[in-house]
């Protein structure tokens, strides 16, 4: 599938697995990472993604198939042996050194010169926007900074492949907002691979040039992140990369009875079916605006519930029957003409409809 | 913190500190100061006479001296393997035990139970010549016949220190261990060092105030105790602490033990500094 459509990938992963005990937390991973891509691996607490960077990283071995970096199978070497370096989600600096000794570290390890050591730290900080905090106990930085360190102290060795475990999920909301942004630069300033680990969506979306979504130790999709949200695979991959509305249905020889009341044309095998619509798509029409127009499904409804989000509002509708739909996205503007208890009608482009398998 | 809130905060402060401070100010610092003055003293006919004579220091170096190093050295041997042990011990406690490591250490606590004459005596036992040691040597055949060189010496009374010691060496070490966590020493690795690198650059810079801790417990303990020595010293194992014991008990002088208890410390004070100075690096500024 995808893995095979990537031309001369940095990162191949064929058939990777980990096992603890009878628990499979990671299966049977099969994917190609594009060099220079910035990769996000998306899924739930528990989900697997977190070993699954460890295994790249070579902090936890597999227990099944086989990890190449550039062409080269590094799947049981160890982490110091690989052309890799990690930012963990609790930074992990050494306590008892400076901002410079940390970010020093790797490189005196590895016995570069002085100058050049002297030379890509003060890079490394000019990166990250610490230049002027070499001497600083890293016990004395806040969150941010340290994370900005740890993120250093990994840039410097010049991975072919970063790789980001929940890097910012420490942070407050706008520090990681911030930090976000700074990430993205650096990915263009520094070059090379990054891959990012996260649970949260919106992160994973304003980092990505692709995206993974992982579910129970296995890959639901990988990406262009605006593919998977705009055609997910999977209920799960649907659901989990923003809110969707599920429509489900019956078909027969190209003719769909949906349980909002309405039929619809769609070819396809016969049998249930599940079409996504994401509330964004959908708009209220107020009274008097003429109605949905060409190429257009509408249904009736009751408002049941408006909330006023300060740029937009969201509306819970309830349709005849009792079922449930939210449409989002409704301007400012026009939330004055609705409020609960009003029936108005609801459209959306059928091309909104995406069919998702079960 | 606002500065009107100071004075009650350091009145809470020193009323938290002060009754141990009472107990150390009554029973050390005040003892201590007496000693100090009496040791310049000099006894006549058996009494105490106030006087600001030297002698006493001089004849610590001219009649001790030997000891006073020997003193030392026992010192040093016994604190130096307690921390080697120690450590290790911590370490295997911390890196290697996974769960089960609060439980080695609080084994390590409970051998405390043993007190200090009756492990004196197990190893005046297990190291006589009807001992345990002479008699796995004996049949195993490594040793004709049992050796008398195993008690009286150095070696036992280090062995015994150590024994007892121990403990009080693993403590500090390991509190000190619990702060090193394990994504520091994953990140270590990841940035490329081996497991030997990261425990020298790592894990043992960051416990070096637990090791000299460990250190000067071990030392103290050991270059001012008495009682080993005397039942497991001989000649090479004898220590100064017996020497002003006696000095205390049988002779009554005064000046003398006390000269000596102050030389004893300020040698053990030397040492712990320049042993500071190895172990303890400045944090950055």
């Amino acid at each position: 599938m995808h893995a095979t459509a990537i031309d001369d990938p940095i990162l191949r992963l064929s058939g990777l697995g980990r096992r603890y005990g009878q628990t499979d937390v990671v299966k049977d991973i099969d994917l190609a990472i594009p060099r220079g891509s910035f990769t996000s691996i998306l899924g739930p607490s528990g989900c697997g993604k977190s070993t699954l960077l460890r295994m790249i990283g070579g902090l936890t071995l597999p227990t099944s198939g086989r990890i190449e970096i550039d062409g080269e199978d590094v799947t049981y070497l160890p982490p110091q042996k690989r052309p890799t370096n990690t930012v963990f989600q609790s930074h992990g600096l050494f306590a008892h050194m400076s901002v410079r000794e940390n970010v020093a570290f790797g490189l005196s390890l590895a016995r570069r010169p002085r100058s050049e050591i002297d030379d890509r730290v003060s890079d490394a900080l000019k990166l990250v926007r610490l230049d002027g905090f070499e001497n600083r106990p890293v016990d004395r930085l806040s969150g941010g900074q340290q994370q900005r360190v740890a993120l250093a102290r990994a840039l410097v060795m010049r991975p072919k492949i970063l790789l980001l475990d929940e890097p910012l999920s420490a942070l407050d909301l706008k520090l990681r907002q911030a930090m976000q942004e700074e990430l993205r630069a650096i990915h263009q300033d520094a070059g090379g691979t990054f891959i990012f680990v996260t649970h949260d969506q919106a992160e994973a979306f304003a980092l990505g040039d692709r995206l993974i979504i992982m579910n129970k130790g296995r890959i639901e999709q990988a990406g262009p992140p605006g593919e998977v949200y705009a055609r997910p695979r999977s209920l799960f991959a649907a659901e989990f990369v923003g809110d969707a509305n599920f429509l489900t249905g019956m078909r027969s020889n190209g003719r769909v009875d949906l349980d909002i009341g309405v039929c619809l044309d769609l070819a396809g095998p016969d049998g249930p079916l599940h079409l996504l619509l994401r509330p964004e798509a959908g708009r209220l029409h107020p009274a008097g605006d003429g109605g949905p127009g060409e190429g257009r499904l509408g249904v009736e409804g009751k408002i049941k519930e408006i909330v006023d989000l300060g740029p937009f509002a969201r509306c819970l509708l309830e349709l005849d029957g009792g079922r449930m739909i939210e449409i989002a996205g409704i301007p400012r503007t026009m939330i004055d003409a609705f409020a609960a208890g009003n029936t108005v009608t609801a459209s959306w482009p059928r091309s909104a409809m995406v069919e998702v398998a079960p | 913190m606002s500065s009107a809130r100071m004075p009650s905060q350091r009145l809470h402060a020193a009323l938290l500190a002060a009754p141990a401070f009472a107990i150390l100010a009554v029973l050390f610092a005040v003892p201590m100061l007496l000693l100090f003055v009496v040791s310049f003293w000099r006894v006549r006919n058996f009494a105490l006479t106030p006087d600001m004579s030297l002698a006493a220091y001089a004849r610590v170096f001219d009649t001790y001296g030997d000891v006073l190093v020997s003193t030392m050295i026992n010192g040093g041997l016994t604190a130096l393997i307690c921390v080697g042990l120690g450590f290790l011990f911590a370490y295997a406690a911390r890196f290697r035990a996974g769960r089960w490591g609060d439980a080695l250490i609080l084994v390590a606590i409970v051998t405390l139970f043993g007190g200090y004459l009756v492990k004196i005596y197990a190893w005046k036992a297990i190291l006589s010549t009807d001992g345990f040691v002479n008699a796995i040597l004996v049949a195993s055949g490594l040793s004709a016949e049992p050796l008398d060189t195993l008690l009286y010496n150095r070696g036992a009374v280090i062995v015994a220190l150590v024994h007892f010691l121990l403990p009080f060496a693993i403590l500090p070490v390991y509190g000190q261990l619990r702060n090193v966590n394990d994504i520091q020493i994953e990140a270590a690795h990841d940035l490329g060092a081996s497991g030997h690198q990261t425990l020298m650059r790592v894990i043992v810079p960051q416990c070096r105030t637990g090791l000299f801790a460990a250190f000067a417990i071990s030392f103290l303990y050991a270059a001012g105790d008495y009682i080993t020595p005397r039942f497991l010293g001989g000649g090479s194992g004898s220590m100064i602490g017996q020497f002003i014991a006696q000095e205390f008990s049988t002779r009554f002088n005064w000046p003398a033990g006390g000269a000596m208890s102050f030389v004893l410390m300020a040698a053990s004070l030397l040492v712990l500094g320049l042993v500071g100075a190895l172990f303890v690096r400045r944090r950055p500024s």
